[in-house]
């Protein structure tokens, strides 16, 4: 019993960083309709900067490396509006589809300028978060994925509050289920893409500087978990941002799973099978009821 | 006159081609010779040929310095450097575009088994001979048609040396440890070292109550720990390289769990796990094929003043991958030394019979440096590395050691 409790909290823990990952990820897809290839570099990126920022100054004290949690997310804003500004919307004239080539390019040019720039070593800044766990009855939650899933929790609850009761939510949905009729409502869609993108570079910053504390950091470090919040989103229902949590957490859950109870080995290839699963019999995705907008 | 104009044209391109491919090829120049040096500098194992190239340049700085190739008349040694990348068909597309592009005398790659193994019938079509650190027990086989030589020891002796320190620190310790579990990353490397120890151990008496791959590149360790303490072992032999044994000991710290690690593999030896641990790194254990306080290293001040000058110049210690590099490079250019040809069948030829037992690739180890019928390493040894004040030191085999075992 202890075992298969613990292997669900290690697939929640787990699945609370895929779930931060795949929101962003999902917003963009909902939003632009732009599946956003460079989400794992941008990610990378964002563990980069909160490496740097940590290297320059850390309080002491057990939380102290999580300082650098609202400045990374706010340097990870700015890319993402300078992502759009720069690149996104050019491409946009040319259709979805450069749009998406310039998200793959993008994401080849970030991580040769990161290995180019920092080299390919494995860095993770000494600090005592790294592990850290509560144990109680048997069972262990490491502090580290424990904050990341919290702060999924979180931002899942305010991605709802914001997309259903805030203008630019409305805006966004208006914007997703019709671009046209939006526009001719009055509604600024550039600006509407704008703020996603930000939002969207600034989640997986936020997702960076959790993950800082316990795992490595290395130019390659985003197309794993990228990989994961892809197939979330398709669980979950693309364009259901909230949802995203749940596809985020199920993959977590049947990684675990899998690993405890079948083969380590299959506990990634397992969930190409849910993934494959879902897309036969449930397309729309396990958590999105008809043709959902957000 | 469409047709002159296409005559003109192809010869102004035939000579401009035929231009490139003469100032291109540094071979052709007086006194160099060129050698491929094909390595993962990008991807996951991009660390490997870092570390690589900075041994390279401090060996081929140092071989030059001394002379070069005296038999060619002081020929100096060309490295031509290609990213292998992380892949099988990206190791194949580098290996033929840079043996094709180049007239080079021998390779050195491509430090990652898979990708040696996939770029090895390139090195057989262009018979150029390929010096490897790839540890591999299926490289060095007759199906390499003579053309690749490893000199490192192969997985199989590494794993051997794992279980073997087991029983040593069985014997010194009273420790009493009778299940293992193996964790490997599912690679050809892992599966050797995976089976090197599950065939040494169920002999010795070990039982090992799991054993079982797991994909490079995890996000979470969680699983393997929850494995490793699902099955009672008291020893861990795990395979990893860094991000994953990083992931893999921090979760073991988390879980609170007192297994005793043997390590085997980059990411329990090299510089970062050591950076990223601190002081808990301490007492930890590893197989290591090469180790830069081993005592012969200590012994020689030239070969001591390679390891002191990596460090001036790197500000880490000489890591495993680096040390065997720099007497590869040492390897390399012994075997045209002998060859006295820049011809490479005559360079594998050497290669094939050289005896070293002076010089920098004595960095190696005492043995010094020779080649079985398959391109296996006759001489070389691996060694268990524990990490005492921050640094990995050798403890074993004895002879080796330069500091004793810390109890676990």
């Amino acid at each position: 019993m202890i075992i298969f409790v613990q292997s669900i909290i290690n697939g929640i823990l787990i699945g609370g960083v895929y779930a931060l990952v795949a929101m962003g990820l999902n917003l963009m897809f909902g939003v632009m309709k732009l599946v956003n290839f460079a989400h794992g570099e941008f990610l990378m990126t964002g563990m980069y900067i909160a490496v740097w920022l940590t290297a320059l100054w850390m309080p002491s004290g057990y939380w102290g490396i999580y300082w650098v949690t609202v400045p990374t997310m706010l340097a990870m804003a700015v890319l993402g509006c300078v992502f759009y500004l720069i690149l996104l919307r050019r491409a946009a004239r040319f259709g979805a589809f450069p749009q998406m080539l310039l998200t793959f390019g993008l994401s080849i040019g970030l991580q040769g300028l990161a290995q180019v720039l920092r080299g390919s070593d494995f860095v993770l800044q000494r600090n005592p978060v790294n592990g850290s766990a509560l144990r109680f009855s048997g069972l262990t939650i490491e502090v580290g994925p424990g904050i990341g899933f919290l702060t999924a929790l979180i931002v899942a609850v305010a991605m709802g509050y914001v997309l259903h009761s805030t203008r630019w939510g409305k805006s966004a949905r208006a914007v997703a289920e019709n671009i046209e009729t939006a526009e001719m409502l009055g509604i600024d869609a550039r600006r509407v893409f704008v703020v996603a993108t930000a939002i969207s570079v600034g989640l997986v910053g936020l997702t960076a500087a959790l993950l800082i504390p316990y795992h490595y950091t290395y130019p390659n470090v985003g197309q794993t978990f990228a990989m994961v919040a892809f197939l979330s989103i398709v669980i979950a229902g693309l364009g259901n941002v909230v949802g995203s949590i749940f596809g985020g957490l199920l993959m977590g859950i049947v990684q675990t799973m899998t690993a405890s109870y079948l083969d380590l080995d299959l506990s990634t290839a397992f969930i190409y099978v849910v993934f494959l699963a879902v897309l036969l019999l449930r397309p729309q995705g396990l958590f999105t009821r008809g043709r959902r907008v957000l | 006159m469409l047709a002159r104009c296409l005559l003109v044209g192809s010869a102004i391109l035939a000579s401009v081609l035929a231009a490139a491919q003469v100032l291109g090829n540094p071979a052709q120049a007086a006194g160099v010779v060129d050698i491929a040096v094909l390595l993962p500098l990008s991807g996951p194992n991009g660390t490997v040929g870092e570390m690589d190239v900075n041994a390279m340049k401090l060996a081929i700085e140092d071989i030059n310095a001394a002379g070069g190739i005296k038999s060619l008349g002081g020929a100096t040694l060309h490295p031509i450097v290609a990213d292998a990348t992380n892949d099988a068909q990206g190791a194949v597309t580098t290996a033929e575009r840079v043996l094709s592009q180049n007239k080079v005398s021998a390779a050195y790659g491509v430090a990652i088994s898979s990708l040696t193994g996939a770029a090895l019938p390139s090195f057989m079509k262009h018979h150029v001979p390929v010096l490897t650190t790839a540890t591999a027990d299926s490289l060095v086989t007759p199906t390499n048609g003579g053309y690749l030589f490893q000199f490192p020891a192969t997985s199989n002796h590494y794993a051997q040396l794992e279980v073997e320190f087991l029983h040593y620190l069985n014997d010194k310790f009273h420790m009493g440890i009778s299940k293992a579990v193996i964790l490997y990353v599912n690679n050809p490397s892992g599966f050797e070292v995976q089976k090197g120890i599950k065939a040494v151990a169920e002999k010795g008496g070990l039982e090992v109550v799991l054993d079982s791959p797991f994909k490079e590149g995890i996000t979470d360790a969680s699983p393997l720990v929850s494995k490793v303490q699902q099955s009672g072992a008291q020893v861990l032999f795990p395979h990893a390289m860094v991000e994953d044994a990083g992931l893999l000991l921090t979760g073991l710290r988390s879980a609170d769990s007192h297994v005793l690690v043997i390590g085997a593999g980059g990411g329990f030896i090299w510089p970062p796990i050591g950076k990223a641990l601190g002081e808990n790194v301490d007492g930890l254990i590893s197989a290591a094929m090469w180790n830069f306080d081993s005592k012969p290293i200590n012994d020689d001040p030239k070969l001591l003043a390679v390891t002191q000058r990596y460090l001036k110049t790197y500000g880490t210690f000489m890591p495993e991958q680096a040390g065997e590099t720099y007497a590869g490079m040492w390897i390399l250019a012994d075997a045209l030394e002998a060859a006295a040809s820049t011809d490479p069948e005559k360079v594998r030829d050497a290669l094939a019979k050289i005896n070293i037992t002076s010089g920098g690739a004595m960095l190696m180890g005492p043995g010094g440096i020779a080649f079985g019928p398959n391109g296996e390493s006759l001489h070389s040894t691996p060694v268990i590395v524990q990490w005492q004040g921050g640094i990995p030191r050798t403890v074993y085999p004895e002879n080796l050691a330069t500091a004793k075992v810390i109890k676990p």
